[in-house]
């Protein structure tokens, strides 16, 4: 291992010099002198009654969910014209779920795809993209559905680490050395193609992601969505970071700290992870929003 | 419970192990053909992203089982079969929570564990540590029945098998420290790698203590007294290398990184090297005692991180050989 690299400590945490100290770790980076006031929307829609006590996906509820999301997120006034301001109806459209360890629920995949063909996108431009580099490459447009989770390497694997087989040597992006996943969204194939991030917060996990531990995981009953991934990754966080607290009843922050979240916005200039500039529009259950 | 059992034979154990025998049926659940067996150079197709736990352990290998039932939750089994109990212990050691069960173990004796359970189970998960086997059995929707499933398929698992003591440097945390602090032995956790450090309590984005298969650690947390409304606490880490060189050459590089305003001033990595300084989050000390090095973090004082490494190292230079 090269010593001589930048390294991370716990002290810069205490300190507050973790985004400097990332800036100049990360060669290669969009630099930014000066980071530029940004503003972002995050969509929480929620629905107690989506999942079953046997924690089952009711359909109908998510189709309605997913419904009321695209509406929120656009301002369009029916699910057709929302997509078609998200996407084109000769795009290639890449569906990007986790694949697997606590993956996208199947029924939110199915959802998404039924109502873009509805939308009038046609079923042959609608891929998974889930995969390595030319999945990327094959499409014109991507919708990451990654599932809310924390992960024990990266403190969180949810929107910034759903790309990271588009890299094409995901074993660079892991560890420590998880930071560097912004860089992936600034690749050439998939840079810009992101149109909506939409998140399967159904059934989240807290704590030792992404092996399923049942003791960490619990009926949320959301979808978290926007065109930020770095707004929606902050909101992810602060979900995951409240329900660990609830758990133990005192702080029970994640570790190792997810960095990847502030090197992608100080870093990588993908978006804002300041929760001081989202705006998060609730939509449906409040009950233990935890944010 | 039937009495057919399929015996996990195919994992790579020494002789002297006592093999799982796993019931056919259990309830209303069968075993499904198996195993399905997974290795080092596989582990990642099975758990992208999870695999380095295991690994970070000494992992030799994993066998899958799964039981199904109609109109039921299938329940999963996994043995990971490792290189020593301490190993196995390491596993468990990740998360003391659940609920401490006894899964019984007619066949081996074995001495009682005075401090951390031997099996926990919550929401339908029992983790089980039984000598160099650590277990879990998942079953994804939680009910009576599949409790009753999940603990009946632990006893088959640990049944004729040993019962090893905790690894000794777990052991060998001192239980309080002068004046009032107290291991959370909830929270207590055996490591080799950095990356499972950084799991427990992120230390660095690097391997600063240049940890790794050859050595062990542990770190705790320790409660201390109420100040002022807050309650104080301290982190304690031990770790024991292979040679005392290459505790000092780590301890070099911990000082080196960690504590980089201390480079003018040449930071004493000697052998016995001792420091206690304040930093942002509190005071932290470090102590050398041949191939050991103590550190203690966040301490509320001086006089609490000079008790903190005085008595550790007298308490870890104090162990009896290793059982292992």
């Amino acid at each position: 291992m090269n010593e001589n690299r930048i390294v991370l400590t716990r002290r810069d945490f205490v300190r507050g010099t973790v985004a400097g100290v990332l800036s100049a770790s990360l060669p290669g980076a969009a630099a930014q002198q000066r980071r530029a006031a940004r503003a972002a929307t995050v969509i929480l829609v929620r629905d107690q009654k989506v999942m079953s006590a046997a924690n089952q996906v009711d359909v109908r509820v998510l189709r309605q969910m997913l419904k009321d999301t695209l509406l929120q997120v656009t301002g369009k006034p029916s699910e057709r014209d929302a997509w078609l301001s998200l996407v084109k109806p000769d795009d290639i459209v890449g569906l990007v779920p986790t694949p697997h360890l606590n993956p996208t629920h199947k029924e939110l995949v199915d959802a998404v795809r039924s109502s873009l063909v509805e939308a009038g996108i046609p079923s042959a431009n609608i891929r998974g993209a889930q995969g390595g580099p030319d999945q990327a490459k094959a499409c014109t447009a991507l919708v990451p559905l990654p599932a809310l989770k924390a992960h024990w390497l990266t403190g969180i694997g949810t929107v910034l680490k759903n790309y990271i087989l588009y890299s094409g040597e995901p074993s660079r992006y892991h560890d420590e050395n998880n930071a560097k996943l912004g860089a992936i969204w600034n690749m050439p194939h998939v840079k810009g193609k992101t149109r909506l991030v939409l998140v399967d917060a159904l059934r989240p996990l807290c704590d030792k992601g992404p092996q399923p531990d049942p003791r960490y995981m619990w009926n949320y009953g959301g979808l978290i969505a926007g065109t930020d991934p770095v707004a929606v990754e902050a909101v992810c966080l602060k979900i995951i970071t409240e329900k660990r607290q609830a758990l133990r009843g005192e702080p029970w922050p994640l570790s190792p700290p997810p960095l990847c979240v502030a090197a992608a916005d100080e870093t990588y200039g993908l978006g804002t992870s300041r929760l001081s500039e989202i705006k998060i529009v609730r939509y449906g259950w409040n009950q233990d929003s935890l944010v | 419970m039937r009495s057919h059992f399929s015996t996990s034979q195919s994992g790579p154990r020494a002789p002297s192990e006592a093999p799982v025998r796993l019931p056919a049926s259990i309830g209303k659940w069968s075993l499904k053909p198996g195993p399905r067996v997974i290795t080092a150079k596989t582990i990642f197709d099975y758990m992208d992203g999870a695999g380095e736990l295991y690994l970070a352990y000494r992992f030799r290998q994993l066998d899958v089982y799964e039981y199904s039932a109609k109109g039921g939750p299938d329940i999963l089994v996994e043995l990971y079969w490792m290189e020593t109990s301490d190993d196995a212990f390491g596993l468990l050691s990740g998360d003391w929570g659940g609920e401490a069960v006894k899964v019984q173990n007619r066949g081996a004796g074995g001495p009682k564990i005075r401090l951390w359970p031997r099996a926990l189970y919550g929401a339908g998960l029992l983790r089980i540590w039984s000598d160099n086997l650590y277990a879990r059995v998942l079953a994804q929707n939680e009910d009576a029945a599949s409790r009753k499933a999940v603990l009946g398929i632990g006893s088959a698992i640990v049944q004729g098998r040993r019962d090893p003591p905790p690894p000794r440097l777990a052991a060998a945390m001192p239980a309080t420290v002068e004046p009032a602090f107290r291991l959370r032995e909830d929270r207590l956790c055996y490591f080799r790698s950095h990356l499972v450090l950084n799991s427990a309590y992120f230390l660095a984005t690097s391997n600063i203590l240049e940890l790794g298969p050859q050595t062990e650690a542990v770190t705790a947390p320790y409660a201390g007294p109420a100040r002022a409304g807050t309650k104080a606490q301290a982190r304690l880490l031990v770790v024991s290398y292979r040679h005392p060189a290459a505790a000092l050459k780590a301890l070099a590089r911990f000082s080196r990184t960690y504590l980089p305003e201390r480079k003018p001033a040449a930071p004493q990595v000697s052998a016995g090297a001792r420091s206690v300084l304040r930093i942002e989050d509190g005071w932290l000390g470090y102590q050398n005692s041949g191939p050991f090095l103590v550190f203690v973090f966040e301490c509320p004082s001086r006089e609490a991180a000079d008790a903190f490494l005085t008595q550790t190292t007298r308490s870890i230079t104090g162990m009896e050989g290793s059982h292992e």
